[in-house]
Protein backbone atom coordinates (compact mmCIF):
# COMPACT_ATOMS: atom_id res chain seq x y z
CA UNK A 1 0.00 0.00 0.00
CA UNK A 2 2.71 2.11 1.01
CA UNK A 3 4.70 1.83 -2.55
CA UNK A 4 1.55 2.43 -4.20
CA UNK A 5 1.38 5.79 -2.73
CA UNK A 6 4.85 6.66 -3.33
CA UNK A 7 4.73 5.35 -6.72
CA UNK A 8 1.60 7.74 -6.99
CA UNK A 9 3.35 10.64 -5.48
CA UNK A 10 6.18 10.19 -7.47
CA UNK A 11 4.13 10.55 -10.45
CA UNK A 12 2.37 13.90 -9.10
CA UNK A 13 5.93 14.77 -8.77
CA UNK A 14 6.55 14.14 -12.30
CA UNK A 15 3.69 15.27 -13.58
CA UNK A 16 4.25 18.62 -11.42
CA UNK A 17 7.45 19.54 -12.21
CA UNK A 18 8.63 19.01 -9.33
CA UNK A 19 11.24 15.69 -9.54
CA UNK A 20 14.78 16.39 -9.81
CA UNK A 21 17.25 16.06 -12.81
CA UNK A 22 19.00 13.11 -11.32
CA UNK A 23 15.18 11.32 -10.51
CA UNK A 24 13.99 12.45 -13.75
CA UNK A 25 15.81 11.26 -16.66
CA UNK A 26 16.13 7.78 -15.18
CA UNK A 27 12.24 8.18 -14.54
CA UNK A 28 11.84 9.00 -18.31
CA UNK A 29 13.57 6.42 -19.37
CA UNK A 30 11.73 4.01 -17.48
CA UNK A 31 8.21 4.75 -19.01
CA UNK A 32 9.92 5.33 -22.22
CA UNK A 33 10.86 1.24 -22.14
CA UNK A 34 7.95 0.25 -20.05
CA UNK A 35 4.50 1.15 -21.24
CA UNK A 36 2.53 -0.23 -18.29
CA UNK A 37 4.11 3.03 -16.30
CA UNK A 38 3.23 5.28 -19.61
CA UNK A 39 0.00 4.67 -19.88
CA UNK A 40 -0.03 4.45 -15.46
CA UNK A 41 1.11 8.04 -15.95
CA UNK A 42 -1.23 9.30 -18.43
CA UNK A 43 -4.46 8.04 -16.42
CA UNK A 44 -2.47 9.70 -13.56
CA UNK A 45 -2.62 12.90 -15.36
CA UNK A 46 -6.53 12.49 -16.21
CA UNK A 47 -6.89 12.40 -11.95
CA UNK A 48 -4.59 15.67 -11.74
CA UNK A 49 -7.03 17.60 -14.11
CA UNK A 50 -9.66 15.77 -12.56
CA UNK A 51 -8.72 16.90 -9.02
CA UNK A 52 -8.06 20.59 -10.65
CA UNK A 53 -11.54 20.40 -11.94
CA UNK A 54 -12.86 19.49 -8.69
CA UNK A 55 -10.69 21.80 -6.81
CA UNK A 56 -9.45 18.87 -4.56
CA UNK A 57 -5.78 19.85 -5.03
CA UNK A 58 -3.72 21.15 -1.96
CA UNK A 59 -2.62 24.87 -2.56
CA UNK A 60 0.34 24.19 -3.41
CA UNK A 61 -0.74 21.38 -6.12
CA UNK A 62 -2.75 24.16 -7.56
CA UNK A 63 -0.29 26.77 -7.59
CA UNK A 64 1.79 24.37 -9.03
CA UNK A 65 -0.01 22.86 -11.75
CA UNK A 66 -1.79 26.44 -12.89
CA UNK A 67 1.86 27.67 -12.98
CA UNK A 68 3.92 24.56 -14.49
CA UNK A 69 0.65 22.49 -16.21
CA UNK A 70 -1.96 25.23 -17.59
CA UNK A 71 0.92 26.28 -20.16
CA UNK A 72 -0.92 25.66 -23.56
CA UNK A 73 -4.69 26.67 -25.23
CA UNK A 74 -5.01 22.03 -25.36
CA UNK A 75 -4.64 21.91 -21.36
CA UNK A 76 -7.06 24.22 -20.80
CA UNK A 77 -9.26 22.73 -23.27
CA UNK A 78 -8.88 19.53 -20.99
CA UNK A 79 -9.58 21.14 -18.13
CA UNK A 80 -12.92 22.06 -19.61
CA UNK A 81 -13.84 18.88 -20.69
CA UNK A 82 -13.25 17.17 -16.95
CA UNK A 83 -15.36 20.04 -15.93
CA UNK A 84 -17.84 18.96 -18.36
CA UNK A 85 -17.69 15.43 -17.78
CA UNK A 86 -18.11 16.23 -13.80
CA UNK A 87 -20.66 18.14 -14.28
CA UNK A 88 -22.42 15.33 -16.33
CA UNK A 89 -21.34 11.84 -15.58
CA UNK A 90 -20.26 12.12 -12.06
CA UNK A 91 -23.32 13.59 -10.35
CA UNK A 92 -23.45 11.95 -6.96
CA UNK A 93 -25.61 9.05 -7.17
CA UNK A 94 -29.32 9.93 -5.22
CA UNK A 95 -28.50 6.75 -2.37
CA UNK A 96 -25.12 5.24 -1.91
CA UNK A 97 -26.14 1.91 -3.24
CA UNK A 98 -23.13 -0.54 -3.58
CA UNK A 99 -21.74 -0.12 -7.31
CA UNK A 100 -22.44 -2.39 -10.16
CA UNK A 101 -20.66 -3.05 -12.80
CA UNK A 102 -22.08 -2.64 -16.13
CA UNK A 103 -24.41 -6.07 -17.20
CA UNK A 104 -22.11 -7.03 -20.07
CA UNK A 105 -18.55 -6.65 -17.71
CA UNK A 106 -20.16 -8.17 -15.27
CA UNK A 107 -18.73 -11.85 -14.77
CA UNK A 108 -21.71 -12.62 -12.82
CA UNK A 109 -24.79 -13.48 -15.03
CA UNK A 110 -28.10 -12.16 -13.79
CA UNK A 111 -29.37 -15.45 -13.43
CA UNK A 112 -26.33 -16.55 -11.50
CA UNK A 113 -27.20 -13.63 -9.00
CA UNK A 114 -30.49 -15.12 -9.38
CA UNK A 115 -29.33 -18.81 -8.30
CA UNK A 116 -26.86 -17.40 -5.58
CA UNK A 117 -29.81 -15.67 -3.74
CA UNK A 118 -31.88 -18.99 -4.02
CA UNK A 119 -29.09 -20.49 -2.22
CA UNK A 120 -29.19 -17.81 0.42
CA UNK A 121 -30.10 -18.54 4.54
CA UNK A 122 -33.17 -16.40 4.06
CA UNK A 123 -35.40 -18.71 6.25
CA UNK A 124 -38.38 -18.98 3.23
CA UNK A 125 -38.75 -21.44 1.53
CA UNK A 126 -37.21 -21.21 -1.66
CA UNK A 127 -39.76 -21.50 -4.67
CA UNK A 128 -42.18 -18.74 -3.82
CA UNK A 129 -39.24 -16.85 -3.45
CA UNK A 130 -38.39 -18.02 -6.64
CA UNK A 131 -41.86 -17.34 -8.36
CA UNK A 132 -41.61 -13.73 -6.66
CA UNK A 133 -38.18 -12.85 -8.05
CA UNK A 134 -39.12 -14.11 -11.66
CA UNK A 135 -41.76 -11.97 -11.44
CA UNK A 136 -39.76 -9.44 -10.34
CA UNK A 137 -36.87 -10.01 -13.02
CA UNK A 138 -39.80 -10.12 -15.41
CA UNK A 139 -41.34 -6.88 -14.53
CA UNK A 140 -37.74 -5.50 -14.37
CA UNK A 141 -37.00 -6.86 -17.28
CA UNK A 142 -39.90 -4.41 -19.09
CA UNK A 143 -39.19 -1.63 -16.73
CA UNK A 144 -35.64 -1.94 -18.08
CA UNK A 145 -36.57 -2.01 -21.97
CA UNK A 146 -39.26 1.01 -21.15
CA UNK A 147 -36.30 3.18 -19.80
CA UNK A 148 -34.03 2.11 -23.03
CA UNK A 149 -36.70 3.31 -25.00
CA UNK A 150 -37.08 6.29 -23.06
CA UNK A 151 -33.24 6.92 -22.85
CA UNK A 152 -33.01 6.18 -26.98
CA UNK A 153 -36.37 9.21 -27.29
CA UNK A 154 -34.53 11.19 -25.24
CA UNK A 155 -31.27 10.60 -27.07
CA UNK A 156 -32.82 11.38 -30.84
CA UNK A 157 -34.73 14.41 -29.16
CA UNK A 158 -31.45 15.95 -27.62
CA UNK A 159 -29.69 14.67 -31.21
CA UNK A 160 -32.35 17.24 -33.22
CA UNK A 161 -32.02 19.86 -30.49
CA UNK A 162 -28.15 20.26 -31.35
CA UNK A 163 -28.90 21.66 -34.88
CA UNK A 164 -31.66 23.79 -33.54
CA UNK A 165 -29.29 25.26 -30.92
CA UNK A 166 -26.91 26.18 -33.10
CA UNK A 167 -29.29 27.79 -35.57
CA UNK A 168 -29.93 29.90 -32.09
CA UNK A 169 -26.43 30.59 -31.45
CA UNK A 170 -25.89 31.73 -35.13
CA UNK A 171 -28.28 33.83 -35.47
CA UNK A 172 -27.52 35.20 -32.40
CA UNK A 173 -23.64 35.31 -33.22
CA UNK A 174 -24.63 37.00 -36.62
CA UNK A 175 -26.64 39.70 -34.37
CA UNK A 176 -23.98 40.82 -32.22
CA UNK A 177 -21.55 40.31 -35.22
CA UNK A 178 -23.61 43.13 -37.10
CA UNK A 179 -23.91 45.13 -33.81
CA UNK A 180 -20.70 45.78 -33.14
CA UNK A 181 -20.25 46.56 -36.32
CA UNK A 182 -22.41 48.83 -36.52
CA UNK A 183 -21.17 50.58 -33.05
CA UNK A 184 -17.74 50.09 -34.43
CA UNK A 185 -18.95 52.58 -38.08
CA UNK A 186 -20.61 55.46 -35.11
CA UNK A 187 -18.50 57.95 -33.41
CA UNK A 188 -17.49 56.95 -30.09
CA UNK A 189 -21.09 57.64 -28.34
CA UNK A 190 -19.31 60.18 -26.09
CA UNK A 191 -18.99 60.10 -21.79
CA UNK A 192 -22.29 59.35 -20.99
CA UNK A 193 -23.85 56.33 -22.80
CA UNK A 194 -27.61 57.20 -20.93
CA UNK A 195 -29.79 58.91 -23.96
CA UNK A 196 -30.75 61.98 -23.89
CA UNK A 197 -34.88 62.02 -23.21
CA UNK A 198 -36.52 62.24 -26.10
CA UNK A 199 -33.40 60.48 -28.03
CA UNK A 200 -34.28 57.08 -29.06
CA UNK A 201 -32.54 54.33 -27.23
CA UNK A 202 -30.81 52.14 -28.92
CA UNK A 203 -30.40 48.06 -27.53
CA UNK A 204 -26.44 48.22 -28.00
CA UNK A 205 -23.77 50.50 -26.55
CA UNK A 206 -19.91 51.09 -26.94
CA UNK A 207 -17.83 52.08 -24.44
CA UNK A 208 -14.36 52.73 -25.50
CA UNK A 209 -11.96 52.54 -23.06
CA UNK A 210 -8.16 53.26 -22.19
CA UNK A 211 -5.59 50.98 -20.36
CA UNK A 212 -4.43 53.02 -17.28
CA UNK A 213 -7.87 55.26 -16.68
CA UNK A 214 -8.58 54.08 -12.94
CA UNK A 215 -11.15 53.44 -11.33
CA UNK A 216 -13.71 56.47 -11.42
CA UNK A 217 -13.72 57.15 -7.60
CA UNK A 218 -9.84 57.60 -7.68
CA UNK A 219 -9.68 59.66 -10.89
CA UNK A 220 -11.75 63.11 -10.99
CA UNK A 221 -11.35 63.19 -15.27
CA UNK A 222 -12.01 60.22 -16.18
CA UNK A 223 -14.79 59.66 -13.80
CA UNK A 224 -17.72 59.73 -16.02
CA UNK A 225 -15.96 58.57 -19.08
CA UNK A 226 -15.82 55.04 -17.89
CA UNK A 227 -19.57 54.77 -16.59
CA UNK A 228 -21.93 53.00 -18.37
CA UNK A 229 -25.67 52.85 -17.49
CA UNK A 230 -27.53 49.99 -18.25
CA UNK A 231 -31.31 51.18 -19.57
CA UNK A 232 -34.34 49.14 -20.23
CA UNK A 233 -33.86 47.58 -23.70
CA UNK A 234 -30.31 47.15 -23.50
CA UNK A 235 -29.33 44.36 -24.98
CA UNK A 236 -25.15 44.69 -26.08
CA UNK A 237 -22.61 46.37 -25.02
CA UNK A 238 -19.34 46.16 -27.00
CA UNK A 239 -16.05 47.18 -24.76
CA UNK A 240 -13.45 48.68 -27.28
CA UNK A 241 -10.23 48.58 -25.09
CA UNK A 242 -7.87 50.90 -27.09
CA UNK A 243 -4.20 49.66 -27.34
CA UNK A 244 -1.12 50.84 -27.10
CA UNK A 245 0.77 49.06 -29.66
CA UNK A 246 -0.33 45.85 -31.08
CA UNK A 247 2.11 43.50 -30.47
CA UNK A 248 0.02 40.29 -30.54
CA UNK A 249 -1.31 38.28 -33.10
CA UNK A 250 -4.38 37.57 -30.64
CA UNK A 251 -5.56 38.70 -27.47
CA UNK A 252 -7.72 37.44 -24.54
CA UNK A 253 -9.55 39.23 -22.57
CA UNK A 254 -11.23 38.90 -19.09
CA UNK A 255 -13.83 40.87 -17.88
CA UNK A 256 -14.13 40.53 -13.98
CA UNK A 257 -16.31 41.97 -11.35
CA UNK A 258 -13.89 44.37 -8.65
CA UNK A 259 -13.89 40.98 -6.56
CA UNK A 260 -12.19 39.41 -9.53
CA UNK A 261 -14.94 37.05 -9.98
CA UNK A 262 -14.64 36.44 -13.86
CA UNK A 263 -17.45 37.27 -15.77
CA UNK A 264 -16.64 36.35 -19.54
CA UNK A 265 -13.26 35.39 -20.95
CA UNK A 266 -12.77 35.99 -25.12
CA UNK A 267 -9.73 34.51 -26.29
CA UNK A 268 -8.49 34.93 -29.97
CA UNK A 269 -9.27 38.47 -30.05
CA UNK A 270 -7.74 40.60 -33.50
CA UNK A 271 -6.99 43.80 -32.87
CA UNK A 272 -8.77 45.88 -35.23
CA UNK A 273 -7.80 49.97 -36.48
CA UNK A 274 -10.58 51.85 -35.38
CA UNK A 275 -9.24 54.92 -36.88
CA UNK A 276 -8.28 56.47 -33.62
CA UNK A 277 -5.21 53.38 -33.45
CA UNK A 278 -5.65 50.15 -32.91
CA UNK A 279 -8.26 48.27 -30.37
CA UNK A 280 -9.61 45.14 -29.35
CA UNK A 281 -13.49 44.68 -29.11
CA UNK A 282 -15.41 42.73 -26.85
CA UNK A 283 -19.28 42.32 -27.20
CA UNK A 284 -21.33 41.14 -24.11
CA UNK A 285 -24.42 41.05 -23.52
CA UNK A 286 -26.36 43.63 -20.56
CA UNK A 287 -27.45 40.93 -18.35
CA UNK A 288 -23.87 39.66 -17.14
CA UNK A 289 -23.14 43.04 -16.26
CA UNK A 290 -25.37 44.29 -12.90
CA UNK A 291 -24.34 47.30 -11.35
CA UNK A 292 -20.73 47.30 -9.70
CA UNK A 293 -17.50 47.99 -10.55
CA UNK A 294 -15.78 46.09 -13.25
CA UNK A 295 -12.03 45.46 -14.70
CA UNK A 296 -10.91 44.38 -17.92
CA UNK A 297 -8.00 42.54 -18.06
CA UNK A 298 -6.37 41.98 -21.28
CA UNK A 299 -3.22 39.85 -22.43
CA UNK A 300 -1.64 39.54 -25.36
CA UNK A 301 -1.30 35.68 -26.48
CA UNK A 302 1.91 34.54 -27.27
CA UNK A 303 3.08 32.05 -30.31
CA UNK A 304 3.62 29.24 -26.99
CA UNK A 305 -0.07 29.94 -25.94
CA UNK A 306 1.22 31.37 -22.93
CA UNK A 307 -0.20 34.99 -21.80
CA UNK A 308 1.49 38.44 -21.12
CA UNK A 309 -0.21 41.40 -19.44
CA UNK A 310 -1.12 44.17 -22.04
CA UNK A 311 -3.11 46.51 -19.36
CA UNK A 312 -6.16 46.82 -17.20
CA UNK A 313 -9.27 48.60 -18.05
CA UNK A 314 -11.82 50.08 -15.68
CA UNK A 315 -15.40 50.80 -16.01
CA UNK A 316 -18.27 50.90 -13.58
CA UNK A 317 -21.92 49.77 -14.18
CA UNK A 318 -25.28 51.17 -12.64
CA UNK A 319 -28.93 50.93 -13.21
CA UNK A 320 -30.85 53.77 -14.40
CA UNK B 1 32.13 41.58 -61.66
CA UNK B 2 33.85 41.57 -58.17
CA UNK B 3 33.30 37.98 -56.83
CA UNK B 4 31.53 38.03 -53.32
CA UNK B 5 32.28 36.12 -50.55
CA UNK B 6 29.19 34.59 -49.14
CA UNK B 7 30.80 32.51 -46.43
CA UNK B 8 30.89 28.29 -46.95
CA UNK B 9 27.64 26.88 -48.19
CA UNK B 10 25.14 25.94 -45.40
CA UNK B 11 25.39 22.53 -43.91
CA UNK B 12 22.72 20.63 -45.91
CA UNK B 13 19.47 19.43 -43.90
CA UNK B 14 18.48 15.63 -43.88
CA UNK B 15 15.42 14.72 -44.89
CA UNK B 16 12.79 12.45 -44.36
CA UNK B 17 12.95 10.48 -47.82
CA UNK B 18 10.39 7.17 -47.83
CA UNK B 19 13.07 4.55 -48.42
CA UNK B 20 14.19 5.78 -44.98
CA UNK B 21 11.06 6.22 -43.45
CA UNK B 22 10.42 2.12 -44.83
CA UNK B 23 14.07 1.41 -43.13
CA UNK B 24 12.26 2.66 -39.98
CA UNK B 25 9.28 0.55 -40.32
CA UNK B 26 11.11 -2.83 -41.50
CA UNK B 27 13.54 -2.11 -38.27
CA UNK B 28 10.46 -1.54 -35.98
CA UNK B 29 8.55 -4.66 -37.05
CA UNK B 30 8.31 -7.03 -40.20
CA UNK B 31 4.77 -6.75 -40.03
CA UNK B 32 3.97 -3.38 -41.57
CA UNK B 33 0.89 -3.28 -39.15
CA UNK B 34 2.53 -3.90 -36.06
CA UNK B 35 5.38 -1.73 -36.98
CA UNK B 36 2.84 1.43 -37.39
CA UNK B 37 1.51 0.71 -34.16
CA UNK B 38 5.07 0.56 -32.48
CA UNK B 39 6.03 3.90 -34.27
CA UNK B 40 2.67 5.62 -33.05
CA UNK B 41 3.15 4.39 -29.59
CA UNK B 42 6.68 6.24 -29.59
CA UNK B 43 5.57 9.01 -31.17
CA UNK B 44 2.90 9.64 -28.00
CA UNK B 45 5.73 8.78 -25.51
CA UNK B 46 7.63 11.89 -27.43
CA UNK B 47 5.00 14.16 -26.97
CA UNK B 48 3.91 13.73 -24.30
CA UNK B 49 7.90 13.83 -22.82
CA UNK B 50 8.33 17.24 -24.08
CA UNK B 51 4.90 18.33 -22.93
CA UNK B 52 5.74 17.28 -19.63
CA UNK B 53 9.06 18.80 -19.85
CA UNK B 54 7.02 22.29 -20.52
CA UNK B 55 8.08 22.38 -24.42
CA UNK B 56 6.40 24.62 -26.53
CA UNK B 57 5.98 22.77 -28.95
CA UNK B 58 5.32 19.56 -28.24
CA UNK B 59 4.77 17.67 -31.63
CA UNK B 60 6.90 19.45 -33.47
CA UNK B 61 10.13 18.25 -31.21
CA UNK B 62 8.58 14.71 -31.17
CA UNK B 63 9.00 14.79 -34.99
CA UNK B 64 12.02 15.96 -35.06
CA UNK B 65 13.14 12.87 -32.63
CA UNK B 66 11.86 10.74 -34.68
CA UNK B 67 13.57 12.16 -38.28
CA UNK B 68 16.87 11.96 -35.98
CA UNK B 69 16.26 8.35 -35.07
CA UNK B 70 14.90 7.27 -38.66
CA UNK B 71 18.17 9.04 -40.02
CA UNK B 72 20.34 7.04 -37.87
CA UNK B 73 18.40 3.43 -38.78
CA UNK B 74 18.73 4.51 -42.43
CA UNK B 75 23.06 5.50 -41.89
CA UNK B 76 22.67 1.55 -40.48
CA UNK B 77 23.42 3.13 -36.43
CA UNK B 78 22.82 -0.40 -34.90
CA UNK B 79 19.81 0.16 -32.28
CA UNK B 80 19.42 -2.12 -29.61
CA UNK B 81 16.86 -0.76 -27.56
CA UNK B 82 14.42 1.08 -29.72
CA UNK B 83 13.06 3.09 -26.94
CA UNK B 84 15.87 3.98 -24.67
CA UNK B 85 18.09 5.22 -28.03
CA UNK B 86 14.96 7.79 -28.79
CA UNK B 87 14.67 8.79 -24.80
CA UNK B 88 18.16 9.93 -25.30
CA UNK B 89 17.75 11.22 -28.39
CA UNK B 90 14.97 13.15 -27.10
CA UNK B 91 16.79 14.28 -24.24
CA UNK B 92 19.73 15.20 -25.94
CA UNK B 93 17.34 17.12 -28.31
CA UNK B 94 15.59 19.23 -25.54
CA UNK B 95 19.12 20.52 -23.82
CA UNK B 96 19.51 21.96 -27.56
CA UNK B 97 15.87 23.55 -27.19
CA UNK B 98 16.54 25.09 -24.13
CA UNK B 99 19.70 26.81 -25.70
CA UNK B 100 17.61 28.02 -28.57
CA UNK B 101 15.86 30.97 -27.32
CA UNK B 102 13.05 29.84 -29.87
CA UNK B 103 12.53 26.41 -28.29
CA UNK B 104 12.87 27.92 -24.92
CA UNK B 105 10.84 26.79 -22.36
CA UNK B 106 9.98 29.11 -19.74
CA UNK B 107 10.72 28.24 -15.83
CA UNK B 108 8.26 27.49 -14.02
CA UNK B 109 8.78 30.40 -11.52
CA UNK B 110 8.66 32.94 -14.37
CA UNK B 111 5.30 32.05 -15.98
CA UNK B 112 1.69 33.52 -15.14
CA UNK B 113 -0.80 32.08 -13.02
CA UNK B 114 -3.58 30.96 -15.15
CA UNK B 115 -6.44 29.70 -13.83
CA UNK B 116 -8.51 27.68 -16.00
CA UNK B 117 -10.56 30.16 -17.77
CA UNK B 118 -14.29 29.27 -17.32
CA UNK B 119 -15.86 29.40 -20.78
CA UNK B 120 -18.94 31.36 -21.30
CA UNK B 121 -22.34 30.18 -20.92
CA UNK B 122 -23.08 29.18 -24.35
CA UNK B 123 -19.72 27.57 -25.29
CA UNK B 124 -20.71 25.46 -21.40
CA UNK B 125 -23.71 24.15 -23.36
CA UNK B 126 -22.36 23.41 -26.55
CA UNK B 127 -19.58 21.53 -25.25
CA UNK B 128 -21.73 19.61 -22.48
CA UNK B 129 -24.16 18.73 -25.81
CA UNK B 130 -21.44 17.67 -27.77
CA UNK B 131 -20.01 15.48 -24.61
CA UNK B 132 -23.57 13.67 -24.15
CA UNK B 133 -23.87 12.60 -27.59
CA UNK B 134 -20.13 11.49 -27.99
CA UNK B 135 -21.25 9.66 -24.40
CA UNK B 136 -24.26 7.92 -26.16
CA UNK B 137 -22.39 6.68 -29.06
CA UNK B 138 -19.74 5.11 -27.23
CA UNK B 139 -20.58 1.20 -26.72
CA UNK B 140 -22.59 0.70 -24.08
CA UNK B 141 -19.96 -1.05 -22.12
CA UNK B 142 -17.67 2.17 -22.55
CA UNK B 143 -20.62 4.40 -21.48
CA UNK B 144 -20.96 2.50 -18.59
CA UNK B 145 -18.02 1.81 -17.39
CA UNK B 146 -16.78 5.49 -17.74
CA UNK B 147 -20.16 6.72 -16.17
CA UNK B 148 -19.29 4.46 -13.12
CA UNK B 149 -15.87 5.31 -12.62
CA UNK B 150 -16.61 8.73 -12.30
CA UNK B 151 -19.62 8.70 -10.13
CA UNK B 152 -19.78 10.28 -6.62
CA UNK B 153 -17.53 12.76 -3.93
CA UNK B 154 -14.16 12.04 -2.69
CA UNK B 155 -14.30 8.99 -0.26
CA UNK B 156 -17.30 6.90 -1.66
CA UNK B 157 -15.33 7.97 -5.36
CA UNK B 158 -12.68 5.77 -4.21
CA UNK B 159 -15.03 3.20 -2.92
CA UNK B 160 -16.88 3.07 -5.91
CA UNK B 161 -14.02 2.25 -8.05
CA UNK B 162 -12.53 -0.24 -5.54
CA UNK B 163 -15.88 -2.27 -5.53
CA UNK B 164 -15.94 -1.81 -9.64
CA UNK B 165 -12.50 -3.34 -9.97
CA UNK B 166 -13.26 -5.89 -7.97
CA UNK B 167 -16.48 -6.77 -10.03
CA UNK B 168 -14.47 -6.90 -13.08
CA UNK B 169 -11.86 -8.56 -11.22
CA UNK B 170 -9.16 -7.09 -12.31
CA UNK B 171 -6.63 -4.64 -10.78
CA UNK B 172 -7.32 -1.02 -9.51
CA UNK B 173 -4.65 0.06 -11.84
CA UNK B 174 -5.85 -1.89 -14.74
CA UNK B 175 -9.21 -0.06 -14.37
CA UNK B 176 -8.02 3.14 -14.67
CA UNK B 177 -6.16 2.51 -17.90
CA UNK B 178 -9.11 1.06 -19.09
CA UNK B 179 -10.85 4.00 -18.55
CA UNK B 180 -8.33 6.72 -19.32
CA UNK B 181 -8.73 4.62 -22.95
CA UNK B 182 -12.19 5.61 -23.09
CA UNK B 183 -11.64 8.98 -21.29
CA UNK B 184 -8.98 9.73 -24.70
CA UNK B 185 -12.13 8.57 -27.36
CA UNK B 186 -14.62 10.98 -25.82
CA UNK B 187 -12.02 13.55 -25.35
CA UNK B 188 -11.41 13.38 -28.95
CA UNK B 189 -14.95 13.17 -30.31
CA UNK B 190 -16.18 16.42 -27.74
CA UNK B 191 -13.19 18.76 -29.71
CA UNK B 192 -14.13 17.22 -33.03
CA UNK B 193 -17.53 17.71 -32.17
CA UNK B 194 -17.02 21.70 -30.95
CA UNK B 195 -14.28 22.39 -34.00
CA UNK B 196 -17.21 21.43 -36.43
CA UNK B 197 -20.11 23.40 -34.62
CA UNK B 198 -17.44 26.46 -34.47
CA UNK B 199 -16.70 25.93 -38.16
CA UNK B 200 -20.72 25.88 -38.81
CA UNK B 201 -21.08 29.04 -37.06
CA UNK B 202 -18.19 30.71 -39.02
CA UNK B 203 -19.54 29.65 -42.59
CA UNK B 204 -22.88 31.34 -41.53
Amino acid sequence: MDQLVNREDLIKRYLLGEMPDDERVPFEAQYFSQDDLFEELLAAEDDLIDDYARDELSPHERGRFERYFLTSPKRHQRVEFAKTMIGSVCRPQESEAPVRPPPSLAHDSWWQSFLSLLRGDRKITALPLAAALALVVLGGAGLGLQAWRLRQQLGEIQAQRLPERLERERSERAKLEQEVARLRTQSASGPNMVPQPGQSRSDSVLLALTTGMVRSSEDAGSGERNKLTIYPGLNLIALQLKLAADDYQSYQARVQTDEEADVLIQHLLKAEDTGGGKAVVVGLSARRLPAGDYIVKLSGIKPDGSLADVGKYYFKVRDQ
Amino acid sequence: MEPVDIGPPPKKRWELTPEAFNKLLSFLDPDRERAGMVYEKLRLKLMKFFEWRGSAFPEDHADEVLNRVTKKVDEGEVVRDFYSYSHRIASLFFLETTKDPAGRSVPVEDLPSIPAAPNSTDDAELRLECFENCLRALPAESCELITQYYQGERRARIDHRKALAERLEIPLNALRIRTHRIRMKLEACVEDCLRKSQLEVKQT
